[in-house]
């Protein structure tokens, strides 16, 4: 092997190059925010709901701060409690308030309690194809689509004459049974004791209930609102039939008067110092609260 | 009976009836079966058309390397690109080396024994775990029970299992290929079994070996349920054209993950994004794919035996 | 010498490769340790780092030891790089920060190369000396050691696969769920707050009907294509056919995914007039094409093992070729057709993507191919992501896991017994 000299040269200088690229430059990365030197990594992480919202400000973010890098992974509000409470997250997205007990936990555990942040509101608007001609519907009727031995399975029960949709059957889509969506869904119609019938169409994405929506006559499904497309109608809501219908848009939900509509939370653990407090500052300034509006959330009201 | 056999003899070769319909029938069993294998053929190719027809708008090199911009609705792919690099690169440098010493082992050194049925047979359900178990087994061991955390490291873990299996067979079969006698005349000189398997055996076998290395390759690039929650996040921005970019301590996006959630998850993606996405992960696999086989049908040609 | 000598004797001799062999691992592995030492390593096994990290210790002494030895020098030798060593630890340890420190500290570096080049780039003596014999082959001792682990690598793999997801899963498995429940009610209510049920039964219906389907696609395509490969192709259509087959093997199983989700769903619609092309017939057509490949290859093996004389037999006596595929090559090679058609299952199985994002993900009784199902790796791969960790539903969701594995290890087995019996007959 005459090669062989030339082959180790080249071997050991890419074991160089390497320990250069993966040790070397770890060692100024700093491994904690808030760290002043070097670039810092913020991990944020929770909700699915607010994933594209979270990825919007940390996009925006890396723009202004060169120094900050903000690590978003979705996977649900559960999953952000759960790192929040192993300590594993420096922000954790939650588009339902903690639990006491998860609080709890996660101040035993780590020594820190979670601090809450509202960050803006979410409406769940109700979508169906664009063609179909219901436009309004009520709480309870809702509830009778969706709940465990629900009474409402056709159109027509609605008053309604879907012709798009032949079988008349309604086709009821949601989401997987964890999702911060799905139990605030399931408790805005249901309350804690009733369970949603088996046999919906379980998707994994707020897009993708739309994309199924729109493409299918016969369907019903939640999502956020700001997810709406062209080839989907969002259904005006009243709490029940004698109570006046409310469209989800920013005016009614920040009245109040629009019923399935819920806070966002970002919690961090313990007072956020350093990038983390930083980066909270902005996402609740002007600016980062711009983004909230244009995402089809809707921002926090000035006091 | 001697005109039977003038009959026969006259009509030995020209056709009968029945050998008419026989051939006819063979004809349409051939046809039949050529129709079913094109019939498996054909998707392949509407479907790489159909991706790259879809992705046209956005491809170019730009794609590859800016990053997802604009609330991921834009932009390149360069973060989950990288990302998927970094994965397979380092379950490479895991697997490669156990999974060819590995081989070795089963075919140089173990007797037929019982005891080598049982390692073939964890060989065969090794490859044969579902790769959502893999993904429950990465969590369970690597990001929880050693500590790593979801991470890079523990991603590329758990695809180094996932993926042993492809490199022990095709090095394997590489390692058959070497005929016996190359083995006993470095013996009768005097060599130990390792100076053989060194000087003999592995020189021999190195294309099976690489063909065995490739595949693994774009086995564990095409790969989403193991790194789901052991290592991929949704988003992380990182610098364009820094191939440093990434830590192995930390998550990564990557193609196969990002494909899933631009196609869920993220409202109104301009709509060659997902198939540019897609085509650029197939493209990659197969190009790798094409790879191995020029260079297994280059090197069969070289065979000096 | 035996390895476990090598490891821990401080009699005898070793080679240079021997001795970088052992010695490379246990840098690294310092190395990464010196590196990530504050690093959330798993606290509890903090000891057993500790422990492990002193016998690496002991073992990187012992054998400097026996390469001072190969040079015919006595192991005393060790003592000139192991004290400054130890010395400039804990001098770190202590925290000892001065000007005077620093220059000991680089004698320790400098004396450690010096080491380093001393025993891993100078050959010892030849022959045997005072230590014992000709040291040369001393390394294959230590390369025979690690391809025995290699070897025996898969097995541990595959237990440890079993133990973990095990573990994660058992608490649960035996402390409250009702088994007989978990595998046959239809109710599948992991999140209700008030009555939560963890039945599977229309998950497990979900993963078998749409690998019947699958089958039932996939098998007579699969094995027509392999019979047209075997007996009727010309050796290079053959070859192009072969590489075709390993493309379509390659394609990720998300793509199937994102194929079914936006081409297939939108064809089914407009063909059976459905109101969601997310069905179970999507994902039978995904499945299909995603374990043809399997089934064709192994297929092929088969026919392919079938001996040329029976064909011969067949021929002379009149048989057409589609009698000799009928009648001889069939029975001959169904052993090997029937793995083939299982491992094809057992693919389909344990498919997850593809399922995930084109069945339409609904727990559902099928009742059609276009009824929208739900399969077992789809709804781990779904909800793993948002469950906390260690609560029920996070235990039943590695139950699934194990009843995944179960299911998939006997069809693989019995696959592979199938082969084994094609091999002895």
């Amino acid at each position: 092997m005459k090669y062989r000299g030339l082959i180790i040269y080249v071997v050991l200088t890419i074991l160089v190059v390497s320990i250069y690229g993966f040790v070397i430059r770890d060692g100024s990365s700093g491994k904690e925010t808030g760290e002043v030197s070097g670039h810092s990594i913020i991990k944020n992480k929770g909700s699915d709901t607010m994933v594209n919202l979270a990825q919007a400000w940390a996009e925006v973010y890396s723009d202004i701060s060169d120094t900050v890098s903000v690590e978003v992974s979705g996977g649900g509000s559960g999953t952000g409690v759960a790192a929040l409470i192993n300590g594993t997250v420096d922000i954790a997205n939650c588009s339902r308030q903690i639990k006491p007990k998860e609080k709890e936990e996660a101040t035993k555990n780590t020594g820190k309690e979670p601090i809450e942040f509202i960050v803006g509101y979410d409406a769940l608007a109700v979508y169906v194809h664009k063609d179909n001609p219901l436009n309004e519907i009520t709480i309870p009727q809702l509830a009778e689509i969706y709940g465990e031995e629900g009474t409402i399975t056709r159109w027509d029960q609605l008053g309604i004459a879907n012709s798009g949709c032949r079988s008349d059957k309604i086709i009821r889509i949601s989401r997987q049974s964890n999702s911060g969506t799905y139990f605030y869904f399931r408790e805005a119609l249901l309350g804690k004791e009733r369970d949603f019938e088996s046999g919906s169409l379980d998707l994994h994405g707020s897009k993708d209930v739309v994309e199924v929506i729109g493409r299918t006559h016969c369907a019903i499904g939640y999502s956020g609102m700001g997810y709406a497309t062209d080839h989907v109608k969002m259904l005006k809501v009243a709490t029940t039939a004698d109570q006046p219908y409310y469209a989800p848009n920013l005016e009614n939900v920040i009245a109040k008067t629009y019923p399935i509509a819920r806070p966002l939370y970002m919690y961090s653990l313990g007072e956020p110092t350093g990038e983390a407090k930083a980066y909270l500052d902005w996402i609740l300034s002007d600016e980062g609260q711009k983004i909230v509006e244009e995402l089809g959330f809707v921002p926090l009201t000035k006091n | 009976m001697n005109t039977e056999t003038d009959i026969s003899a006259q009509d030995m070769f020209t056709e009968t009836a029945i050998g008419k319909q026989n051939r006819h029938i063979e004809n349409v069993v051939k046809i039949f079966f050529l129709i079913m294998t094109c019939l498996m053929i054909l998707p392949l190719l509407l479907i790489i058309g159909y991706l790259f027809y879809k992705a046209l708008p956005v491809l170019s090199l730009d794609f590859l390397f800016t990053n997802p911009k604009d609330n991921m609705r834009a932009g390149g792919i360069w973060a989950p690109f990288l990302g998927t690099i970094y994965l397979v690169v380092v379950s490479l440098l895991v697997t490669a080396p156990i999974g060819v010493f590995a081989s070795v082992y089963l075919n140089e050194y173990a007797r037929d024994n019982w005891f080598t049925r049982i390692v073939n047979l964890a060989v065969v359900n090794l490859a044969g775990v579902p790769s959502i178990v893999h993904a429950l087994f990465g969590v369970g061991a690597f990001v929880l029970f050693a500590g790593l955390g979801e991470s890079i490291l523990a991603a590329s873990l758990t695809l180094a299992i996932m993926t042993l299996p492809v490199i022990i067979a095709s090095t394997t079969e590489a390692l058959k290929a070497v005929p016996m006698s190359f083995r006993e005349a470095c013996w009768n000189l005097g060599a130990t079994r390792w100076q053989t398997i060194r000087r003999i055996v592995l020189p021999n076998s190195i294309s099976g070996i690489l063909t065995g290395v490739i595949l693994q390759v774009s086995r564990a690039a095409g790969e989403t349920a193991p790194i789901m929650f052991t290592g991929a996040v949704f988003f992380k921005p990182i610098a364009e054209g820094d191939f440093f970019a990434y830590n192995i301590f930390d998550q990564c996006m990557a193609l196969s993950l990002h494909l899933y959630t631009i196609s869920t998850q993220v409202p109104d993606v301009t709509e060659g994004i997902p198939y540019g996405t897609a085509i650029v992960l197939v493209g990659s696999v197969l190009l790798v794919n094409a790879a191995s086989i020029i260079l297994r049908v280059y090197l069969r040609t070289r065979k000096k035996w | 010498m035996k390895f476990i000598q090598i490891l821990f004797s401080f009699e005898g001799r070793i080679n240079r490769s021997g001795w970088w062999l052992l010695n490379l691992p246990i840098f690294v592995i310092f190395a990464v340790s010196a590196v990530t030492f504050d690093f959330p390593i798993n606290k509890s096994l903090e000891h057993i780092q500790v422990i492990i990290l002193l016998v690496l210790a002991l073992v990187h002494i012992t054998i400097s030891a026996k390469r001072w030895q190969d040079k015919n020098k006595s192991a005393l030798w060790l003592l000139f790089h192991i004290v400054p060593l130890i010395c400039s630890v804990s001098i770190l340890a202590v925290k000892l920060t001065s000007g005077w420190w620093e220059l000991f500290h680089l004698i320790t570096v400098i004396n450690g190369l010096w080491t380093c080049v001393e025993l891993g780039f100078i050959k010892g003596t030849e022959g045997s000396n005072q230590y014992g014999p000709d040291s040369e082959t001393s390394s294959e001792t230590v390369i025979d050691a690690y391809i025995s682990i290699c070897g025996i690598s898969s097995i541990i793999f595959v237990f440890g696969i079993f133990f973990f997801v095990f573990k994660e899963g058992a608490g649960f498995l035996f402390g409250g769920l009702d088994i007989w429940q978990f595998l046959t009610s239809e109710e599948w209510y992991p999140t209700s707050l008030e009555n939560k049920r963890y039945g599977t039964f229309a998950l497990i219906l979900g993963t078998f009907s749409v690998t019947a389907l699958a089958m039932l696609l996939a098998v007579p395509f699969g094995l027509g294509a392999a019979i047209y490969v075997s007996e009727f192709c010309s050796p290079k259509l053959r070859e192009t056919f072969k590489i075709v087959i390993e493309f379509l093997a390659a394609i990720p199983s998300v793509v199937w995914g994102f194929i079914g989700l936006t081409l297939m769903n939108q064809l089914i619609i407009q063909v059976f007039n459905a109101p969601i092309g997310l069905t179970m017939l999507n994902g039978g057509i995904m499945l299909a094409l995603m374990s043809v490949p399997i089934i064709v290859s192994i297929a092929e093996d088969a026919l392919k093992a079938v001996p040329d004389s029976y064909r011969e037999a067949a021929e002379a006596l009149g048989a057409t070729r589609w009698q000799v595929i009928y009648r001889v090559l069939l029975p001959a090679a169904k052993n090997g057709l029937l793995a083939a058609v299982l491992l094809g299952a057992a693919r389909s199985i344990g498919e997850t993507m593809a399922v995930l994002m084109a069945t339409g993900h609904s727990v559902n009784i099928p009742s059609g191919p276009l009824s929208w199902i739900r399969t077992l790796t789809a709804t781990i791969a779904a909800e793993l992501g948002e469950v906390a960790r260690g609560g029920e539903h996070y235990q039943v969701l590695f139950i699934i896991g194990i009843l995944l594995f179960s299911i998939t290890f006997v069809v693989n087995l019995i696959a592979d017994l199938v082969i084994k019996g094609i091999r002895q007959s």
